[in-house]
This record gives structure tokens, C-alpha cells and sequence, in this order.
């Protein structure tokens, strides 16, 4: 016979041993904090809902509320015996199902247990065999044995695991002791002090809470000369604390209204109530500057521009920005001279220093921190991986080969694609890299093949791709659907045949044995050099040949009929150099080089994810079209540029704010982006950035990709939500466990020490002077450190979280230079800092 | 004890209630695709409770003088030697005996330094493979001479030796390692989700980087730290919990939200591989004896340590790449070697014994690879770069005291000599890593995916390729 279970309720009495009861009245006072029950009686039932104050203050559930109460539901066994009972569970509670067979006799034993969290809990009881009596207890617990409750830590939001939350010194009890016995005090500040209309970052009023843990509402008035509701969007006017919480934001949201108003305040004026005092100022004023036509750029504006458009804002090129407006800055930009790489490793090897590969990099920091060409040393470095070359490879040693091809780059960043191909394909360091110097026709009594490396390469990755593209990037799809291959192995066995007969520059090509073996122009001496373009030896050449006892006429560079993209045909018989042109020629013409080239360059300066309108806008402008090329001129570097940078999906305010738009900034550009921003301290005569083997920190280094597919894929989806929603994250590629260590340990080293990876005899440090002066201005502080460092994108989140930081004893006999530097790190680690959109 | 190790006993809790729930659902997902697709690697999923396997690659980086490794000692092939080493051969009294159970058709013997090789070997626990390199065709020096034949890209040469000994694809400049493909195959085995089956003791590698895997650095030490985050003195407490707190911000911007996620799972990584490691035997007794320089013997036995702890991290499959550089000994051959053999031997010998302390010989398998081989001839006291050469695998699963492939003749100008005694490989390093990658539970179908060029030289199937493995 079945008999069906009895559960009854049971609650214990409140002699859980963290319990604070400071009144002794058998309610705990966080609980009467919570739900502002002082002063009620144990033993009434204040909500008539059948329990007791007392057992709602063990439950931790809410003494008016009749609804809240601890109650379980039980389901009458189904047909397999099987038995439900369900109650809403508290988060920090430990529930109990204990058995009896007999009231009358032996004791109760545990049959299981469940951790409360804020959800409903359900459970099973076989039904069959097991019959007697249960019951449900409630149990307060201390994990941590702090001396108070995981309910009442949790429900004023501190750690139940830990006695010392948020890494206090003052152990848990002691502080929600302290703060159920402290009134609130509210202090208002500014975490972001102007918006613009239709600017997507809100201008903020951040009311900070210290003391008191219960729910706390602050009514305020809203004034100054906009209006809620028709110059901004109402944000009510009031706003609530919840237990233990700690800060609360007012969001002025502007209303992009198309009058012409000028200025307007935003003024917050917090209301006097019992609840708390308020201390400081009770108001504070935001501004919502308004965009007129043909404006000029806000400060913000600026520096996301400067984002893309450089290696990192300055205080220099914000204002110049400002002044000009971007197009105009643009222009400036195309007209300053270059400043190439070369002459800074020239210098210090005079000085006497050794030079290797890694001794490049006193150059490339030279340059990216301190250059007055920033947007050209920025287009560089992106042309640098798009046509890759790496002294990861048997170009190790070669630093001036290296930073001639760089210095080439830079030359050309505002040039022609159709030169970029064209210097990159007779570079002799991407010769010997992707191994097309000293190739040579096929040889069939040899059975030797033309090397097909640099064919394949200069299509795949830097020209049209492997498939066939529409304007705006995506791709042709043929009448099955499929997309349709941009090229053959056979157009690669041509193009082998193309790139033949290249070798060492400065060599003399009228002699045949200099292909192998050149001199220098003196004549004396072997040369294999690695900054002179290479030299075409075309043929014929007459060569003794000793087996067949007679002269021979031969060439190192294919004589054959080649057919290249598009059906293209290179007769036979021309001269290298002819075929070398029209071989480029072909490529440099393909439907794809615009809509390929285009998207690269967006990726690595803009965004991750360009939508087609973007990549279209800036296929017209390669290709000869459009505002940004009136000249007409395919190819146009200047008007690629500007159709990037001035396009609306990279200025608008509107992009910004899309979730899937911008791109995660390297690490490499990340810590220049540091340097530049705060500027830098040179050692006592050290001219020198030698800023070594920091790599490993990073992951990358210019010019040292682990192969020529750079360091990370354009295709790449980071695992998470980014692939899930079928984005691209290229520089997440490098972006992992190891790094997201190391690279944030290098920004600490940085910000607190130097910015060489050691600092040795000659320590670069950053100069803080003008982050210095604001130290006690923790607002003016943030609000620079988040300009430079982050566009201006600090979210009020890490606003309150540095600015607790900063008032915590732990701050209070630290040094100006410890604050502001830990402000810096904080920042230059954070998501706001790593990411452009 | 800071919010992050709490978050991290919260995943472990959930851990034991559902192992399937643990982790992002995209990766997750992913994984479960991935290994239904692959229901040929399926296959080889024993998936049984104390089922574990680690390959640990020992790196000789800078090219070993191999042919000084394994040595002719029979009076007339050490003579050929000797003639051809001139200043760079080994006494033939010093030689350490080996007894192979099947002839390799030459006595040999081990450089002196190689003790604890000599006695793995002997008792069946260690064995070479002769004559190995990167290949992508089987190759005669006619095919080499007239370039007939596909030859891998920068022969000779560091950097492109090094990459191909890893890629195992030697016509290409990929940089995607084997090591890395059997990764993507075969990580869905593990329970973990913040630390790779891939693990480096030498930083990022081409060898353990695949397509979506790619490896955890840790140092003889362990893994590394979020600096000063767990400092309590000074400014450092309210710094490391604004570090938590930054940590924690919800982000609206999916790149916002995914660099979040990345530095958080870096340290909580790190927590988990420290918490790990800290209750895993230290193997002190093991490596009591060996140099205080040793600092391969310091990677290998953090190697054991970490593969102790391979239950704590959820792993049945593992993956360990170390590294000992210093090898590219142009000049002084003999000295140098003499100093830095004995630590290889001494750190080898060390860490097989704390395998089998472990219980954990017969799942671990270690192997030796490098550049290359140098040159036979001398240029004076030192050789220079060459091709194939001789390497050993260690383990309780290897069919040892056995010398496989083929030991080469070492006279100038003989049929793979292709100049100064730069031996034209006689077994692929397909073989060679197939033999591995089959006994680490890649399936046959699989196999070319894992060593695209494998069918090149040996057809999956039966017969294993080069038989060094005990099939499971």
C-alpha cells in the first residue's frame, strides 16, 4: 500500500552564525535593511500571509509582500510513483530534505540538499517504498565563515566565497556592519561632460553612493537651457539604488532635432531628503553641443578619426584635426615629405651599435611615435601586411633590406597600386622571400619547372583573390550558384613563366654568369643586395657548351607564348621586362583589385566588417570614380584613402553605434597608440627606441609575420558571439590566452615603468606631466586619458570603477605618478582602449 | 581570494553536474559538429574513463649533428665514418653499445653522452628512427640534381627547416602544424574550454598552431600571471579588483564584448592551470639528479607535472612542445655536444621516470625532431647545414630497443650524398609523424588531413608505417 509522503515547512530559528542581529530581535538587520522593516515585531505576520516576520526574515523573503513567502508546491505522484515539489528559491539559502519514518520515534536524516539561487527550484521523491514523513528546512549558511550570511552577502551584493570582498582589508561582517549603521552619502560628478546630437555616447551624471546598503530612491530636477524630452530624452527624475549598490548614472541622450541651437546645459540638481546627505555640490552641468552644417570636428570626433586614420591621437593632431576638418588634414597629410626608416638604422649603426634584424625596429618605433607624416607611416604598415614580407625567414639579418622595402611602402602609400605591385614584385627581399629571384624558364631536358610561388602569391593575397568579385566585394556567383575561381593552376604555370629571369640588383645583365653571380658596378666584388631593385637578364646569352662541343644561345627569361587573367596573351619572344610589364599590367587591371585591395585596406584602418555599400563606394574611387578621384585615374592611392577614411560608415555617428561595427586594434598599435598619446621620456643623450623583442608580448612585430599570410587571416571569426553572428575579427587571430596575459602585462610595465620590454641602461618611460597636473581632478583626468586612449568612449562602468579605485585606502598614501598611472592602465587595458568603432 | 577564482568554482560546478554544459554553446557546438563530421576520427574515440595520451616534441632547434647521435661502431663502418667526420668523429672506444633485437644491417652505437638513452633503449623503451627528413616526394639524387621532383622550399635553410619539420608540408610557406590539425581533430575529446590540448613550453610554435587550435604557453614555472593582479601589499588589492571589475563590464559592441571575454578566459585560465598544477606531484625524486643547469630537464618536468594534473584539467588528449636551442655548431662539433648531450640524455631519463612513477609511461610518447642533420664533412671542428638525420622516441608504448628506417651509408659521394655529406632523407617525416599521429588516436581516414603529403609515401591502412608504435 502506498502511503503518500507528508513535506512540511521548517524553519529554523535564526541562529545561523553570521547572522547580524544587532538589536537581538530575532530579525536580521540586513534583512530589515532590505526590505525597510525596522522596527517590526518576530512573532507578527505584518503581510497576514501565514508566516511569521521571523520566518520570512530566515526565508529572506519580504514581510509585506503576502505573495513572498517560503511555500513549496507538491505535485500528487505520477504513474511511475515519481513526485514533484517545487518552492521559489533564495540565492545564499540552503534548503534541506530530511526523512522520519516514524513522528513518534528516531530522528530526521538528510535525504538531500539544494543550493538556493533567485529562481524557482524543483525536485523528485519516489513516492513508491519510501514512505514516512519529510520536511523542507531552511538554513542560513556561511561559506566563507565571515561572520554573516551568504543570503544577506548577496543580497547587498557582496561574495559569499570570500570574507574579503572586492579585496578589502576590513573583512565582509565588519563592512556591511559599518554601512547598515552609516545614512547613505551621494556625491555627484560628471563622467562625461558634453554630447553631441546624434552622437551615440551620452553625456553622463554619475551619483556615487558610499555607506547604507538599503534601496534608496533620489529624486532630482533637471534644468539649464535644454529641455528633457524635446533636447534630450527624458530621463525621469529619479532614480534607485538597489541593496549595495554603489553608483547610478543619469544618461542625457540628445535629440537630434535639425534646428541650429548652439550650446545647451544640462543642469542636475539633486533633491535634500532624510535618506541621505549629499556631499559636495548638489549640481552639476553637462553640455549638448549641436552639429551645424559644414562643421568643424569635436574633440572626440577627432580622435576616432585619428584611430584610423594614424598610429594614435596626440594632443597636436586632435587640434589640427579640429581646425582643418578631415578632409583638409587629409590633404595636408599627402603633402608632407616622407620620412623614411632607412637613415635612423643608417645613424645608429654609425654610432656604433651592432645591426641585425631586430635592430629594424629602432626605426619603426622612431617613426610610428614621433613622424610628421603619421598618415603615410599608417598606410605603410597596412600595405605591409597585405604585401607581406617577414624576416621570419631566410631574410633574418637583412634590417636594411627589410626597411627598404618598408621605405619603398611609404613611398608609394600615396602613389598607385599599379606601383605598389610593380616596386614589390622587383624588391629583391621579396625575391628571396617568396623565392621568384634567379628563376628561370623551364628546362625540359632538366625536367625543371619555373618556381611558382611568387605567381600564386601575387594573385591569392595581394591583388584579386582566389574568387571572382562584384564592386562591392562580394562574390560572383556562377549559374549553379557557386563562385567562380579568379584563376587556374595553368594561369599560375604562366605566370612562373613570367617572373623569370629576375636576379640580384646592380648585377650586369649583358653577361650571363651575373644572373648567378654578380658583381659590384666596380666590378669587384660578389653582391647580393637586398635595396636595389632586381635586374631583369632577359637573354639570349651564348654559353660554351662543353657536351656538345659547341656555342649554345639561351635566355633566363621564358621565351614562350604566356596567356595570363582575362585570356590575356604575352607573345613569344618578348623581353622580360616587356612581358614583366604587361604581366602586371594584367593583374593591376582585374575587376578585383579594387573590391579586394579596397576591403583589406577598410579591415586593417576601419572596420573588421565593411558592409558592400562601403567596399563599392571605395571600389569606384580605385577604379576611377567618384568624388575622391576626379582625375579618373585607376589605382589612385589618395582617392582610396579618402574614400576610406571620409566615407560615412567610417565618420558617421550612426556606425558607431551598431554593435558589429569597428575592429579590435592590434596589440602592436595599441601600445604606440600609448606612447604617442602620453608622450615619452628619453633617457639622459639615449636618442634610441630600442624597443627589443617585444614580440613575444604581443604576438606580432612589423615586418615578422610567421608567413606571407600576415598574422592573422581576413576571414577570421573569433570563436563567441562574433562568429556566431558570422563576423570577422582578423586581430583576434592573436588575441588569446597567452597574450591576453602578456600584452596587459607589457601595458602595466609600460604605464608604471618603461616602454622597452626591459628597461636596462636606457629606460623610456612615458611623460606624464599633463596627466600629472590633473591628478586631483579625478574627472579632468579620466576625461583625457579616455580622449587619447580611447577615442572618447569610456563608458561610465569603468568611469566609477577607476574612480573607486582611486578613493580607496589603499590610494591614500600612494604617489601622483601611481594614480595616474593606474587610471592609464586601467584604461589602455580595457575593451573602450582595444577596439575602434 | 578574488572574483575571478569564484567565477571559476562556479564553472566547475557545473562541471560535475553536466560536463556537456560547460563552455560557450558556440564553441561547443562547433565541436560537436566537428566530431560528428569526423565520425571516421569518431571511431578512434575510446572515450573511456582513463583513456589519455600526451606527445611531447623535443625540439632540437639549430640544426643537430645527428650523425654524431647514433654512430657506426662495427670496425668497418666506423672507418667509413671516420674517414668522412675526419675532425668531427666520435672515438670509437667511447661509443655506448646498443643491442637492437633486429639488425639494422650496421652495428651502432650512441654518443657517449647518451646514457639514459642507451638504457631506455636496451630495455625496450626507446627507439631510433635513421635517416628521417622533410621530403614531399620520395627523392633520388638523380631526382634531386635534376630538380625532377618537388623538393622542399628553402632547403638548408633555418627558418624554412625549422617551419616545414612542423608543418610537415615542405612545398608550402603555410604556417599551420601538424601538431595544430590533429588539435582540430581530436580537442573535442577534452573537458576544457580555457586551456588548449596544445600546450608550449617554448612559446608560439607552427607545430601546435592549427586552423582553430592553437597552444597555451607556460614556462618551466607554470603558467603565467595577470601581473600584480594578486598582489596584497601596497595599491595592489584595489587595483586587481578594479582589474575584476573592469573585467565584468557588459558591453553592448560584439568586439567589446569578445576582447572581454578573451582577457577574462586568459586569466581564468591561467587560475585553473595553477590550481591544477599545484596539487600535481612535483617529480622532485626524479629530477633530483639532474644538472642545476638543465633547463630542459626544468620544461620536461613541468611537462610531468602538468601531465599529472591531466585528470584536474579535463584532458585526455595532450599535446607538449620543448625546446632545447644551441645546436648549430659550425664550429667545435665535439666540445660543445659533449657538454649538451649528457643533459638531453640526463633530462629524457628523468622524465620517463617520473612517467612511470605517474603510472603514465605507456600514454606518453616522447619524440625528437630539428632542422636537420649537418654536413659529414667538416669545416674544420664544425659542420654545416644538411638534410636527413637521426632522431629517437622514448615511451612505454614505443616498440623499442629497435633502430627503424634505414641507416645510411656515410662515404662521400654515395647514392644520397648530395654534397659534403648532405644526406637525401630515406624516410619522410610523414612516416615518421604518422607513426605518431595514428598511435595518438588519429584515425587512418584522417590521417591526410593531419600530414596532407602522407600518401606520398605510405598508404593508411593495417600496416603501420613505420611500426615504432604499439597499436592500441
Amino acid at each position: 500500500m502506498q502511503k503518500v509522503p507528508l513535506l512540511i515547512l521548517c524553519l529554523l530559528p535564526l541562529s545561523g552564525a553570521g547572522v547580524i542581529d544587532q538589536n537581538a530581535n530575532q530579525l536580521s538587520d540586513v534583512w530589515e535593511s532590505i526590505y525597510q522593516a525596522h522596527g517590526l515585531n518576530a512573532t507578527d505576520d505584518t503581510d497576514g500571509d501565514g508566516c511569521s516576520n521571523r520566518d520570512e526574515s530566515v526565508a529572506g523573503t519580504n514581510p509585506f509582500d503576502p505573495l513572498s513567502k517560503f511555500e513549496v508546491g507538491i505535485m500528487p505522484p505520477d504513474g511511475s510513483g515519481q513526485m514533484m515539489f517545487g518552492w521559489m528559491g533564495n540565492r545564499g539559502k540552503l534548503y534541506t530534505l530530511e526523512h522520519r519514518a516514524d513522528l513518534m520515534s528516531g530522528s530526521w536524516s538528510t535525504v538531500n540538499t539544494y543550493t538556493g539561487a533567485d529562481a524557482a527550484i524543483q525536485a523528485y521523491l519516489d513516492a513508491r517504498g519510501n514512505s514516512g514523513h519529510y520536511r523542507l528546512r531552511v538554513d542560513d549558511t556561511d561559506g566563507d565563515n565571515d561572520g554573516v550570511d551568504d543570503w544577506e552577502e548577496e543580497a547587498v551584493g557582496f561574495d559569499s566565497t570570500t570574507a574579503n570582498t572586492d579585496r578589502y582589508r576590513t573583512n565582509d561582517a565588519q563592512r556591511i556592519l559599518d554601512a547598515l549603521n552609516t545614512t547613505s552619502t551621494l556625491s555627484l560628478q560628471v563622467a562625461e561632460p558634453l554630447t553631441t546630437e546624434n552622437w551615440p555616447d551620452p553625456a553622463v551624471f554619475l551619483i556615487r553612493r558610499t555607506g547604507g546598503l538599503a534601496p534608496l530612491t533620489v529624486d532630482f530636477t533637471l534644468g539649464g537651457t535644454a529641455t528633457a524630452g524635446s533636447d534630450y530624452a527624458d530621463p525621469g527624475t529619479s532614480l534607485t539604488f538597489a541593496p549595495g549598490q554603489t553608483a547610478a548614472w543619469v544618461s542625457v541622450v540628445p535629440v537630434d532635432d535639425g534646428l541650429a541651437e548652439g550650446t545647451e546645459m544640462v543642469v542636475l540638481t539633486l533633491s535634500s531628503s532624510t535618506g541621505y546627505t549629499i556631499q559636495g555640490s548638489n549640481n552639476a552641468t553637462v553640455e549638448i553641443h549641436d552639429p551645424a552644417a559644414n562643421r568643424l570636428p569635436s574633440a572626440k570626433e577627432a580622435a576616432r578619426f585619428l584611430t584610423q586614420a594614424t598610429f594614435g591621437p596626440t594632443d597636436a593632431l586632435i587640434a589640427e584635426v579640429q581646425a582643418k576638418g578631415f578632409e583638409q588634414w587629409i590633404d595636408d597629410q599627402f603633402n608632407q615629405p616622407m620620412n623614411p626608416l632607412t637613415p635612423i638604422l643608417q645613424a645608429y649603426e654609425t654610432e656604433g651599435h651592432d645591426v641585425f634584424s631586430e635592430q629594424k625596429m629602432v626605426a619603426w618605433w622612431e617613426r610610428a611615435i614621433n613622424a610628421n607624416d603619421p598618415l603615410r607611416q599608417r598606410i605603410a604598415y597596412a600595405l605591409s601586411q597585405i604585401v607581406v614580407i617577414s624576416d621570419n625567414s631566410s631574410l633574418e639579418g637583412e634590417a636594411y633590406g627589410m626597411l627598404n622595402y618598408y621605405d619603398m611602402l611609404l613611398a608609394n602609400a600615396f602613389d598607385n597600386y599599379r606601383k605598389v605591385l610593380w616596386d614589390v614584385t622587383l624588391h629583391p627581399c621579396m625575391g628571396v622571400y617568396l623565392s621568384h629571384r634567379g628563376n628561370q624558364p623551364p628546362d625540359p631536358a632538366l625536367n625543371r619547372f619555373p618556381d611558382e610561388n611568387y605567381a600564386r602569391e601575387i594573385m591569392q593575397l595581394f591583388s584579386i583573390g582566389l574568387w571572382e568579385l562584384n564592386p562591392d566585394g562580394t562574390q560572383k556567383l556562377d549559374g549553379e550558384g557557386s563562385p567562380i575561381p579568379t584563376y587556374t593552376n595553368e594561369t599560375i604555370t604562366n605566370f612562373a613563366r613570367v617572373f623569370t629571369g629576375l636576379s640580384w640588383g646592380l648585377g650586369d645583365s649583358s653577361v650571363w654568369w651575373e644572373f648567378y653571380w654578380p658583381d659590384l658596378p666596380d666590378g669587384t666584388d660578389f653582391s647580393e643586395n637586398y635595396v636595389v631593385p632586381m635586374t631583369m637578364w632577359s637573354g639570349p646569352y651564348d654559353r660554351w657548351d662543353s657536351e656538345l662541343g659547341q656555342i649554345v644561345q639561351f635566355y633566363f627569361h621564358d621565351q614562350d607564348e604566356k596567356t595570363l587573367l582575362n585570356g590575356t596573351v604575352l607573345p613569344a619572344g618578348q623581353d622580360g621586362m616587356t612581358d614583366l610589364n604587361a604581366g602586371i599590367d594584367n593583374i593591376f587591371n582585374h575587376a578585383n583589385v579594387g573590391p579586394f585591395i579596397g576591403r583589406l585596406l577598410i579591415q586593417r584602418l576601419v572596420t573588421s566588417n565593411p558592409s558592400p555599400a562601403y567596399i563599392s563606394r571605395v571600389t569606384d574611387a580605385f577604379e576611377g570614380r567618384g568624388p575622391h578621384n576626379p582625375g579618373g585615374v585607376r589605382g589612385d592611392m589618395k582617392a582610396v584613402i579618402k574614400a576610406i577614411l571620409l566615407d560615412p560608415e567610417a565618420r558617421s555617428h550612426a556606425s558607431m553605434a551598431a554593435t558589429d561595427h569597428g575592429r579590435l586594434r592590434e596589440p602592436f598599435i595599441r601600445y604606440i597608440a600609448l606612447a604617442r598619446a602620453i608622450g615619452v621620456t628619453m633617457p639622459d643623450g639615449w636618442p634610441w627606441f630600442n624597443i627589443f623583442w617585444i614580440d613575444g608580448q604581443f604576438g606580432q612585430q612589423p615586418m615578422r609575420s610567421p608567413s606571407v599570410f600576415n598574422f592573422y587571416l581576413p576571414s577570421f571569426l573569433p570563436p563567441g558571439e562574433l562568429k556566431a553572428a558570422g563576423k570577422t575579427g582578423p586581430e583576434f587571430q592573436i588575441t588569446n590566452s597567452v597574450t591576453g596575459i602578456t600584452m596587459p602585462n607589457q601595458l602595466l610595465t609600460a604605464t608604471e615603468r618603461h616602454i622597452n620590454r626591459w628597461g636596462g641602461d636606457h629606460p623610456i618611460t612615458l611623460d606624464y606631466t599633463d596627466e600629472l597636473a590633473l591628478v586631483n581632478d579625478t574627472e579632468a583626468l579620466l576625461a583625457r586619458l579616455s580622449l587619447l586612449l580611447a577615442a572618447g568612449r569610456l563608458s561610465p562602468d569603468l568611469h566609477h570603477v577607476i574612480v573607486e579605485m582611486l578613493e580607496r585606502p589603499e590610494f591614500a598614501s600612494a604617489s601622483d605618478l601611481e594614480k595616474v598611472a593606474s587610471a592609464a592602465y586601467l584604461i589602455v587595458s580595457s575593451s573602450e582602449a582595444a577596439v575602434i568603432n | 581570494m578574488s572574483k575571478r577564482t569564484r567565477l571559476l568554482s562556479r564553472r566547475q560546478f557545473l562541471g560535475q553536474a553536466s560536463c556537456a554544459a560547460v563552455g560557450s554553446t558556440a564553441l561547443f557546438s562547433t565541436l560537436l559538429n566537428l566530431r560528428m563530421a569526423n565520425s571516421a576520427a569518431a571511431q578512434t574515440v575510446p572515450g573511456v574513463p582513463g583513456d589519455y595520451k600526451a606527445l611531447v616534441c623535443l625540439f632540437f632547434a639549430g640544426g643537430i649533428d645527428s650523425f654524431n647521435l647514433l654512430v657506426p661502431r662495427g670496425t668497418s663502418e666506423y672507418a667509413e665514418y671516420r674517414s668522412i667526420r675526419t675532425d668531427l668523429a666520435l672515438a670509437d672506444t667511447l661509443l655506448l653499445p646498443i643491442n637492437p633485437l633486429v639488425s639494422p644491417g650496421k652495428e651502432l652505437g650512441l654518443h657517449p653522452g647518451l646514457t639514459h638513452l642507451q638504457s631506455l633503449f636496451e630495455a625496450g623503451n626507446a627507439a631510433w628512427v635513421s635517416n628521417v627528413g622533410t621530403l614531399v616526394y620520395p627523392t633520388t639524387l638523380a631526382e634531386y640534381e635534376s630538380e625532377s621532383v618537388t623538393l622542399p622550399l628553402g632547403l638548408f635553410s633555418h627558418s624554412d627547416q625549422i617551419k616545414q619539420w612542423q608543418t610537415s608540408v615542405p612545398q608550402s610557406s603555410g604556417a599551420i602544424g601538424w601538431g595544430g590539425r590533429t588539435a582540430d581533430l581530436l580537442y573535442s575529446l577534452n573537458n576544457n574550454d580555457k586551456i588548449s590540448m596544445n600546450i608550449s613550453l617554448a612559446g608560439s610554435n607552427v607545430w601546435q598552431t592549427g586552423n582553430q587550435v592553437v597552444n597555451y604557453t607556460i614556462t618551466e614555472n607554470g603558467s603565467t600571471a595577470r601581473s600584480g593582479y594578486d598582489y596584497t601589499w601596497g595599491i595592489h588589492p584595489a587595483r586587481g579588483n578594479a582589474i575584476d571589475h573592469q573585467l565584468d563590464i557588459e558591453y553592448q559592441n560584439l568586439f567589446e564584448r569578445t576582447f572581454v571575454r578573451t582577457s577574462r578566459d586568459a586569466i581564468d585560465a591561467h587560475l585553473e592551470f595553477s590550481a591544477a598544477i599545484e596539487n600535481a606531484p612535483t617529480f622532485d625524486t626524479e629530477f633530483a639528479n639532474v644538472a642545476d643547469n638543465n633547463w630542459l630537464a626544468d620544461d620536461l618536468q613541468m611537462v610531468a607535472r602538468t601531465i599529472a594534473a591531466h585528470n584536474a584539467l579535463g584532458m585526455t588528449r595532450q599535446t607538449f612542445f620543448v625546446q632545447v636551442g644551441g645546436w648549430d655548431h659550425h664550429d667545435e662539433v665535439i666540445n660543445n655536444m659533449g657538454g649538451m648531450v649528457p643533459l638531453v640524455s640526463e633530462a629524457v631519463g628523468a622524465f620517463y621516470d617520473a612517467m612511470v612513477t605517474a603510472g603514465e609511461q605507456n600514454n606518453v610518447t616522447l619524440f625528437t625532431a630539428s632542422d636537420f642533420a649537418r654536413t659529414l664533412t667538416s669545416n674544420g671542428q664544425g659542420s654545416d647545414h644538411a638534410w636527413g638525420g637521426n632522431h629517437f622516441v622514448v615511451g612505454g608504448a614505443v616498440n623499442g630497443q629497435r633502430v627503424y628506417g634505414t641507416y645510411p651509408d656515410l662515404f662521400e659521394g654515395n647514392n644520397l650524398d648530395t654534397g659534403r655529406g648532405r644526406l637525401i632523407p630515406t624516410t619522410s617525416v610523414d612516416e615518421y609523424f604518422a607513426e605518431l599521429a595514428l598511435w595518438f588516436g588519429v584515425s587512418p581516414g584522417e590521417l591526410a588531413t593531419v600530414l596532407p603529403n602522407v600518401t606520398n609515401f605510405y598508404t593508411p591502412g593495417v600496416t603501420p608505417p613505420l611500426g615504432f608504435m604499439a597499436t592500441a
